[in-house]
């Protein structure tokens, strides 16, 4: 019973890379991406350290969250949130070494984002750390899937180049401004909701009655 | 007079110019869960600003120390955390025994309200654009004043937005996206901007 449970556990984990993504679905961690993923290293660097912030705080939560009193969980949540950035910024500085220059305050910002800071007092301190840290890995999953794709078609559209080597000679710069990052978003969501109703339909309409539609 | 005339520029640049949601877009989560709780909106911008007010003067001299750091992208962040976490231990001791009443409507989301990225945004940007006590302070305001600003202008065009009909696939999270993104257009042209050819 237990092992089925834990097992469900790990199957809805799972949700979060596509239907029920961090970004796209549940709408979190929106700004950091409008605004300082405008490259595909850009959007890597905010993957990784989304990743080294997310797992080890969900982690410390479900395992030391609930013997801590009310008024110092979150506070032990950010901090820890905060020094993740240290090997985040080392880890990322092998990608570029002004990465964290041309991010700005953004990667920063992913340390009260609302998964270390609400998600892991509401949900994490109850479950397992084995099943935290799958969770914090597919939520991560998810938003990193969100920031490449973003971060590669805006530097794509806005400079004609992938990873720095110019590819074409498409030049839009506008695409890398903040409303142009909400707009794509909002569109990827769209996305995510048709994919999903398409997936969705085949069970939803009774057998002997496509002809009605 | 002269700091007045500064701190209220930096608090209109951070209100209309230099808006936390729509030209930094920072906070935007926070600012969905709001629209949906307009009677919390208030109070959440006091504390926003209150927050903002006291970590920014109490991080202020600290910052000086390490802006020429090597690891200051994390140094800095760090710095502003532990005071942000030293105020909200201060305000969730005092609320709860001064404002009973107040700390049962905050109960669990004080710390949510306290540790957010428009909080530590409004305290970052100053730090990053080096500048002064006053000018500091005054965006801080400014910048809490343009976070509630933004929640009015956002959810009143998404209340509008319900009454519309929106293709499925466009509703919830997408419409609320594009239309955030139009919103910020609007603004960036409102201010003078001009698109980059």
């Amino acid at each position: 019973m237990i092992a089925e449970k834990e097992k469900n556990g790990f199957k809805e984990s799972l949700a979060y890379i596509f239907s029920r993504n961090p970004v796209l679905v549940l709408g979190l961690v929106i700004g950091q991406l409008a605004a300082g993923d405008t490259t595909l290293q850009n959007g890597v660097a905010l993957s990784i350290t989304y990743l080294l912030i997310t797992v080890p705080v969900l982690v410390f939560a479900s395992a030391i969250g609930k013997k801590l009193p009310d008024w110092l969980k979150i506070v032990c949540y950010a901090v820890l949130s905060a020094a993740m950035l240290l090997p985040a910024y080392f880890i990322c500085g092998s990608i570029s070494a002004t990465i964290f220059d041309s991010l700005g305050i953004y990667p920063a910002l992913l340390a009260v984002s609302t998964v270390p800071i609400v998600y892991s007092s509401k949900f994490a301190e109850k479950q397992k750390p084995s099943l935290a840290a799958v969770n914090g890995l597919c939520i991560s999953a998810g938003f990193a899937i969100t920031a490449i794709l973003l971060g590669a078609a805006r530097e794509f559209f806005g400079s004609g180049s992938l990873w720095g080597f110019k590819i074409a000679e498409a030049s839009f710069s506008a695409v890398k401004l903040p409303f142009w990052g909400f707009i794509l978003l909002g569109f990827m969501a769209a996305i995510i909701n048709w994919v999903k109703d398409i997936i969705k339909r085949p069970e939803e309409i009774p057998v002997g009655e496509e002809e009605n539609l | 007079m002269t700091y007045v005339f500064q701190f209220f520029t930096m608090m209109l640049t951070a209100l209309f110019v230099e808006n936390i949601v729509f030209t930094r877009s920072i906070g935007t989560s926070w600012m969905f869960y709001l629209t949906k709780r307009p009677k919390e909106l208030l109070r959440y911008v006091l504390l926003l600003m209150a927050v903002t007010t006291v970590s920014g003067v109490i991080g202020y001299p600290l910052r000086g120390m390490i802006y020429n750091s090597e690891f200051r992208h994390v140094l800095i962040p760090l710095l502003y955390i532990a005071v942000m976490a030293v105020v909200y231990v201060a305000a969730y001791f005092l609320i709860k025994k001064f404002l009973p009443d107040q700390f049962e409507h905050f109960g669990m989301t004080l710390g949510a309200a306290v540790f957010n990225c428009a909080t530590l945004g409004s305290l970052l940007i100053p730090s990053s654009e080096r500048l002064d006590l006053i000018s500091t302070v005054g965006y801080g305001i400014g910048m809490s004043l343009g976070f509630g600003f933004a929640v009015i202008m956002v959810g009143y065009g998404l209340t509008r937005l319900e009454y519309c009909r929106v293709p499925k696939i466009f509703r919830g999270i997408p419409i609320a996206l594009i239309y955030l993104g139009l919103l910020s257009l609007a603004f960036y042209g409102l201010v003078g901007h001009q698109l980059p050819t």
